[in-house]
Parts: C-alpha cells; structure tokens; sequence
C-alpha cells in the first residue's frame, strides 16, 4: 500500500472501520514509515484538539437569573397577555384602509343615489370575526390530513393540505392570519416574504425547507394562533 | 420516528428527566439545564462571538423548553429539539442584525474566558484551531461545531438544522476542506508533514 493510500486512510483507521488485515498492514506501515508516522502524530494532534476544544460555561449568576425568570412566569401565564388598543389598532391598520376606501366609494355612491333628505340608516359594514378552532384538539402523532380535518374556521380560509399526486409535501395555507401573528409564535421560522404559509412533508412530519418548522412546533403553533385570533377581534 | 444517536444512554435518560418533569418535578428541568448549558453556551458562543448574546439566547432557549414542554415530541431526542431552539433563536439574532458578529478569536484567543472548563490547557494548534473555526462562514461553522466538536450524528444535525442529510454531509465535508487549508502550513511547519499531506481532519 502507497504512503498516499495510507494517509488517506488515516481516519478510517482511526475511527476502527478498516478490515483487521487492513488495519494491520496500516499499524505496521506507520511504525515503519517515518513520513507517515509523522501524519499519523499530526491526524491525532488534530484530532486532540477538535475534541478538545474548550468548553465554555455561562456566568455563575445564569442558573438564578433563569430561576428568576421561570418564577415571573407563572403569573404571565394565568393571566393572558392582553393586546393594548394601539397594538391592535396597528396590527389591524392595513385592513381599514380597504375597508376605509370600501366606506367612502359606498358613501358616495348613496350620497349620489338618494335624496339628501333621505339618511342613512344602514351602518358601516363591520370587519367580520374570524374564529378559528379546534373542532377536537388534535394529538401530536396524527396524520396531517386528520389534523387538517380538525381545523375549521368560520370564514373557510384556512386551506386543507393540498397533496399533489406523487409528492409527499402537503401546503397548509394559512392565509387569514395576519403575518404579525404568525411571527410572535415560538421558533416560527416564516417565509420572508409572500404568504405565511406552512409547508410540511406529509409523510414525515418534517419541514421541507429551512426555513420551515417541524410539526412539533406547528401543532402549538397552530394552537397558539387560534387563540390569538379570537383574542385579538 | 427516533433519530440515531451516539450516546444512547444518556440521551434516553434526558428523556426520563424530560418526563419527570412533564410530570411536575422540577428537578428533572434544573438537572436537563446543567446536563446542556455548558455544552450549549459553548455552541453559542463560537456562534455569536459575544459572551452576553449567547447567554440571552442561552436562557431563552430553556424558558421555552420551561413554557412549551408539552410540545416535547418523545419520537425524537431531547438534544435534537433543544439544539433546534438554541439554533433557531441563534438564527433569528443572525436575521436581525443581518451581519452576525463572529466570534472575535482575538478576544477568545488573548483574554481567556475566566469561566473556561480547561483554562491554561491552550496550545498553538487549539488557538489556531479556534481562529480557524472563527473564520468559517456561518454555515459551515455551525454544521462543523454540530457534527466535529459536539459530535452530533449526521441525521441528529439534518434534524437540528432542517436541513437534508446530503446538504449536512457537502456542508461538513466543505467545512472540512477550508479548516484544512487554513491548518496545513502550520501543521506541516509543527510535525514536519510532506507538501502532498492530505492533512485528513474527517476524524469524527
């Protein structure tokens, strides 16, 4: 076996993946081959300091810190966080400008339609509530399409995977919830832009994509969501 | 769906740490932060390159563990679903500032880190090493210290980062190839090594 041979089989060697006769002839090889004992002292050198690499640790005060923040918790948790007005209204501002635009092109044109003595007694159209639930909470280990089943909005726009023929990636297209929502969510990875949907690999529960969550993230996620979106209207 | 794992032991007693405290044991959540805070604290420090960045996400990585332990898929390991937090808080830093700061080696390098587990054990090859990694693009240095220093399976780190399991091995074995280029001068200086020396560092 050349030096060159031997050298690059240093690794496996090392790691204990080369036949016994292999292994032998390599052994010898090194106490013999000046060169390639070199490499080998250098390969392990290497190899010390990868593995040895020091560990650093965060300061003494992290447990406490972590302690203290885990005891704020609790109360956070009985008590909901509430979204101010100004936080709602600003999350809400670009749908009143349709909404506003929809509100004077109607005015106009009932302004111009009847009599000015005649008023108005129909009122602005309101935003409609959109509820989003859970017909039955869904446990982690079912199938897409049974959790997708188990999702029901009463302005049915939340899309039910869509499975193309002969692919495994099932779309949850979520598109009624405001992208606002969608990024408070933990570990919520969301596409940078377009719409926020949820592309998951139906088959194996896992993302398709890096920038997607797998579905152990996606069933609080979605959770997480629905309650959000009736708290928030 | 179990990801293959090299330490099976201790990783299926995070698991029983993990139920103790679905159960309500708190104890089972305090022993699961000093089992991975040194560990993790380290990931994230050669990440972010700033002691106080990497401790914040450090923290937030276990309240969520805290907060969400019921989201805990028991079908995969614990040490994939933490890594997956840690490194997705890691990425969202990454997203908002844009440009990460890397970790500055020189600071690592002459102001060792008090808190150090094996503080004074420093040679040439480490601090050179440690420059080195420093220097990898983010990608790479993440699927490196992943797979090489905390010797993550290839599958444990396709999960950790969503990322397909070829697009981990080409990412590691590029990673591989740039350090190598970096420590060959100093390693043929040091051990006396010929010009062709493949210098393998695929050790792991």
């Amino acid at each position: 076996m050349s030096c060159r041979k031997i050298r690059r089989s240093l690794s496996r060697y090392y790691r204990g993946e080369l036949a016994p006769q292999e292994e032998e002839l390599i052994a010898r090889h090194i106490r013999e081959c000046k060169g390639c004992s070199k490499e080998a002292q250098s390969f392990l050198a290497l190899k010390d300091a990868i593995q040895g690499l020091d560990r650093f640790a965060p300061s003494p005060a992290f447990e406490s810190k972590l302690e203290q923040k885990i005891r704020e918790f609790p109360s956070a948790e009985r008590e909901p966080k509430v979204k101010s007005l100004f936080t709602v209204f600003s999350s809400l501002r670009w749908a009143f400008i349709p909404a506003a635009a929809m509100a004077l092109a109607l005015f106009l044109v009932l302004k111009g339609g009847f009599h000015k003595s005649q008023t108005i007694s129909k009122k602005p159209e309101t935003v409609t509530p959109t509820e989003t639930s859970w017909v039955r909470t869904p446990t982690k280990s079912e199938s897409l399409s049974t959790l997708a089943v188990g999702l029901q909005t009463n302005s049915g726009n939340i899309e039910l995977p869509r499975k193309k023929k002969g692919s495994s990636k099932a779309v949850f297209v979520m598109d009624n919830l405001r992208l606002s929502d969608l990024e408070e969510l933990p570990d919520s990875r969301m596409p940078e832009h377009g719409s926020p949907n949820f592309v998951i690999d139906a088959v194996n529960y896992r993302p398709v994509d890096n920038r997607q969550t797998n579905v152990g993230y996606i069933l609080p996620a979605i959770s997480t969501v629905s309650s959000k979106v009736r708290k928030v209207y | 769906m179990e990801q293959s794992r090299p330490e099976g032991q201790t990783r299926s007693s995070d698991k029983e740490l993990m139920e103790r405290f679905l159960r309500g044991e708190v104890e089972g959540f305090n022993l699961l932060v000093k089992n991975y805070k040194v560990r993790l604290f380290s990931l994230l420090y050669r990440l972010v390159g700033n002691r106080e960045e990497a401790e914040d996400i450090l923290q937030e990585t276990f309240l969520r563990v805290y907060r969400q332990k019921e989201s805990y898929d028991f079908n995969y390991s614990f040490s994939t679903w933490i890594y997956t937090i840690a490194l997705n808080l890691c990425r969202n830093l990454y997203k908002r500032k844009k440009k990460i700061r890397f970790l500055g080696m020189d600071s690592l390098v002459n102001h060792p880190d008090p808190n150090s587990e094996n503080h004074g054990n420093r040679n040439r090859l480490s601090l050179i090493l440690e420059r080195a990694i420093s220097s990898l693009p983010f990608k790479y240095r993440t699927v490196f210290l992943l797979r090489d220093v905390d010797q993550l399976s290839y599958e444990e780190v396709a999960s950790t980062l969503s990322l397909p399991l070829g697009t981990v091995k080409s990412r590691v074995n590029r990673a591989r190839r740039i350090l190598q280029k970096k420590l060959k001068p100093m390693m043929e200086e040091c051990y006396e090594l010929s010009k062709d020396s493949p210098l393998s560092i695929s050790i792991l």
